[in-house]
């Protein structure tokens, strides 16, 4: 594994953090531990995850120290993390991401796992990046996908 | 590199190796995809999971189930039930059956519990007639069994359509299909030798209006929240299999306590979480 490659993640992963707790803010009148200033706006965010990966972003967002608190559900349970970042003329320059879970088991699992969730993944086309294989969902046999098609044929009948 | 490419137990495979194989090896392979199948294919009739699916009675099979049956036992624990062998009774009856009906009954069967059956290696015994469907490990189980019949010197990467054992003496890259366009991905595995990669998603394996492979035994129903997992592991293809089903289910922090995995997985509003120490980037 390449290091750069891994660091550029959890850089990355940090700021998709802080874009997914504002977002949650953002969408969540109700929600009382929201410390987030509440001129925080996704798009600000949005460069900042950008810059990670290209330092040509800038942001428009006041330089400071900013917090933020977001709760995201997974099958698990109810998750919540609590997010500081300081941005220094434009960019984020520091991040901590603190886990704030109460149950035991998400409580267990944050503590080694702060940072490695984003609200949405833009991707890459294949013809982008260098791979040899491609991993995804097994590719259907030949009857199941003749049975596929006579099913769309019927319906178009 | 030479790439042998083979249909097997319904999906597309390819076997990399350094040289050809020899006549000899590639009869083992075909001849062992074969036993595995004759024991554990719902899709024919004479294999033994046909045969328990029409009477009860006490089942003796063959040395790989002890491996694969006690690991769905450690999956159906740490999923609190969601993930259990005996969904394929519930799967045909939502319309993936033998024949590829893919017209669900109006009230598909539920799920038998685990417990109903015994499982005491070699031996299954059943109470009544249960299908069995073993997609959440098997392919990843044969996968490793092909691999214990080439030649290590050969640095074979086994591509089972989703899930790649590889075994040569350098990473390979392997891009994170994204479930929602085949042409584009979410991110990039670098998969190092020993490791293996499952992957797995509803997108292909679906027939209808929320209809799809991956069946939460809790509810007898195809499951919705998540819509694609990848699963690193050292050493296993089983364990990369059956995790990243396991990944539909549970939350990470129960998994990531009970088993040796990264993992990267794709929620239904488009969330995608990953372990941190996954070896590879996804592109946020």
């Amino acid at each position: 594994m390449k290091l750069p490659a891994h660091k550029k993640m959890l850089s990355a992963a940090a700021a998709a953090s802080v874009l997914l707790i504002t977002a949650a803010c953002g969408s969540s009148e109700s929600d009382g531990a929201s410390t987030t200033d509440t001129a925080t706006s996704a798009a600000p965010s949005d460069d900042a995850a950008t810059d990670s990966t290209d330092d040509s972003a800038s942001g428009d967002f006041a330089d400071g120290d900013y917090s933020g608190e977001g709760s995201y559900s997974n099958p698990g349970g109810e998750s919540t993390v609590k997010v500081d970042l300081t941005l220094a003329d434009g960019k984020v320059s520091d991040v901590t991401v603190t886990p704030e879970a109460t149950n035991g088991t998400s409580k267990q699992y944050q503590e080694q796992f702060a940072g490695g969730i984003a609200d949405q993944v833009v991707g890459k086309g294949l013809d982008e990046i260098e791979v040899s294989k491609v991993a995804g969902s097994s590719l259907t046999s030949g009857g199941f996908n003749q049975a596929i098609d006579a099913i769309k044929a019927e319906a178009q009948a | 590199m030479h790439a042998w490419q083979l249909e097997a137990i319904g999906t597309a495979w390819q076997i990399d190796t350094r040289e050809p194989l020899a006549a000899g090896e590639t009869a083992a392979v075909l001849d062992r995809i074969e036993q595995f199948d004759r024991v554990w294919s719902r899709f024919r009739d004479d294999s033994i999971v046909a045969a328990m699916a029409r009477e009860p009675g006490a089942w003796e099979l063959p040395d790989e189930a002890t491996e694969l049956l006690g690991f769905y036992a450690e999956l159906h624990e740490a999923t609190g039930g969601a993930v259990n062998p005996l969904i394929g009774r519930t799967l045909s009856d939502l319309g993936y059956d033998a024949d590829y009906s893919l017209v669900p009954a109006a009230e598909p069967a539920a799920v038998p519990s685990w417990e109903s059956v015994s499982w005491r290696s070699p031996v299954l015994t059943t109470a009544e007639p249960v299908l069995l469907d073993v997609g959440a490990g098997g392919k990843g189980l044969l996968v490793d069994l092909v691999a214990g019949l080439i030649p290590q010197s050969q640095g074979a990467t086994i591509d089972a359509s989703g899930d790649i054992r590889h075994g040569g003496s350098a990473p390979i890259r392997v891009a994170l299909e994204h479930p929602h366009d085949p042409a584009r991905a979410i991110g990039v595995v670098e998969l190092a030798p020993g490791h293996a990669l499952c992957a797995s998603a509803t997108n292909r394996r679906t027939w209808g209006d929320g209809l799809h492979h991956v069946i939460d035994a809790r509810t007898g129903r195809p499951t919705t929240d998540v819509v694609a997992t990848w699963v690193v592991a050292p050493q296993s293809c089983m364990r990369a299999d059956g995790l990243a089903t396991a990944h539909f289910f549970a939350g990470p922090d129960v998994l990531m306590g009970r088993f040796q995995h990264e993992f990267v997985r794709m929620h239904a509003d488009g969330r995608v979480q990953w372990s941190p120490d996954f070896p590879g980037e996804v592109f946020v």
